[in-house]
C-alpha cells in the first residue's frame, strides 16, 4: 500500500503511466479512500494545466523584425 | 514532386508555408517557440544575451535547413534539437557543461515533493493540502498576481528541471521527444519533471 507521502513522490510516475499495473491499482486504491491525496493530485494536474496555458510573450519587436529579415533572406 | 512523409502530418501546412516564403507562418512559429527556445538555451549558456544569439543562430539554421528537413521527427523536435546542438557547441567554447546525470541527483536542496514535516511518522497527511475549489487552470492564468509569481518560480527552477518542464508541459513534447532533444534517459527525465512540477505545485498551494 502507498502512504500519503509515497503518493506525493509517485504522482509523476502515475500520471506518466510508468507505475505498472499493480502500482496503478494501488495508487488508485489509496486515492479512493484519501481526500487529501485526491486534492494533491488535483493540485498537480492544475499545475500542469497552468503550464499548458501559459501565454507566450514572444520576442521583442526589434528581434522579430531581425528574424523576419533573416527569413526574407 | 514527391513530398516527404512527415512524422507529424500537422507540420505539412507550416512546412509548405515556410518553403513558400509565407511570413505569417514564420512569425507564428517564432511567437509560439521563441520563449521556450530561450529558456532551454539558458540552461546551457551563461547569459541572456548568449541565449538570444544561440536562438537567432537556431532560426537561421532552421530557415537554411528547411530543404534538408526530412520529417523523420516533428518540425518542433527538429528545431529544438538544432537549438541544443548549437547551445552545446557554444557552451563548450565557454567551458561550461550541463550534466543531466548529476543534475538529476539534485541541486543540493531538499528534493522532497512536499515538506516531510507535513506528514506523520507513518506517512499520513498531518497538514493536508486545501482544495482549489473552482480555480481551474484557465481561471488561474487570468490571475495576474498569481501568474507573476508562477512565471518567476518557473524561471527560478534549476536549469535541468526548468528545461524538462518547459519542453513537456509548456511545449507539449512527449517524454520520448524530450529525451531525444536533451539527450536524457527516461528515468532522468521523469525525475527532473517530478521535481520541477512538485516545486511549482508548492507555489500554487502557497499563492492560491
Amino acid at each position: 500500500m502507498f502512504t500519503c507521502l509515497e503518493i506525493t513522490e509517485n504522482v509523476t510516475e502515475y500520471l506518466e503511466g510508468s507505475l505498472g499495473l499493480r502500482g496503478r491499482i494501488m495508487f488508485r486504491w489509496h486515492l479512493l479512500f484519501c481526500r487529501p491525496c485526491r486534492i494533491y493530485v488535483m493540485h498537480v494536474r492544475t499545475t500542469i494545466g497552468v503550464l499548458g496555458n501559459l501565454e507566450f510573450e514572444g520576442p521583442s519587436q526589434a528581434i522579430e523584425a531581425e528574424l523576419l529579415n533573416l527569413f526574407r533572406g | 514532386m514527391q513530398k516527404e512523409k512527415l512524422h507529424n502530418p500537422d507540420d505539412r501546412k507550416i512546412l509548405d508555408g515556410l518553403k513558400a516564403g509565407d511570413e505569417s507562418t514564420f512569425l507564428n512559429l517564432v511567437r509560439e517557440n521563441h520563449d521556450a527556445l530561450i529558456s532551454v538555451a539558458r540552461g546551457y549558456v551563461k547569459t541572456r544575451e548568449s541565449a538570444e544569439e544561440v536562438v537567432q543562430e537556431t532560426w537561421m539554421a532552421v530557415i537554411k535547413g528547411l530543404d534538408r528537413f526530412q520529417g523523420r521527427s516533428s518540425l518542433k523536435t527538429w528545431m529544438f534539437s538544432i537549438l541544443c546542438n548549437i547551445s552545446k557547441t557554444r557552451a563548450r567554447r565557454d567551458h561550461r557543461t550541463l550534466l543531466f546525470s548529476e543534475a538529476a541527483g539534485g541541486d543540493g536542496q531538499n528534493e522532497s515533493a512536499v515538506d516531510p514535516s507535513r506528514f506523520s511518522p507513518s506517512g499520513k497527511w498531518e497538514d493536508a493540502p486545501a482544495s482549489l475549489e473552482d480555480k481551474t487552470p484557465e481561471r488561474l492564468v487570468r490571475n495576474r498576481e498569481f501568474m507573476e509569481v508562477f512565471r518567476k518560480s518557473l524561471g527560478d527552477l534549476p536549469d535541468t528541471q526548468r528545461m524538462v518542464v518547459i519542453l513537456r508541459d509548456v511545449q507539449g513534447f512527449s517524454s520520448t521527444e524530450t529525451c531525444n532533444i536533451l539527450g536524457l534517459s527516461e528515468t532522468n527525465q521523469r525525475v527532473l519533471l517530478h521535481r520541477g512540477r512538485s516545486k511549482l505545485r508548492g507555489v500554487l498551494e502557497r499563492v492560491v
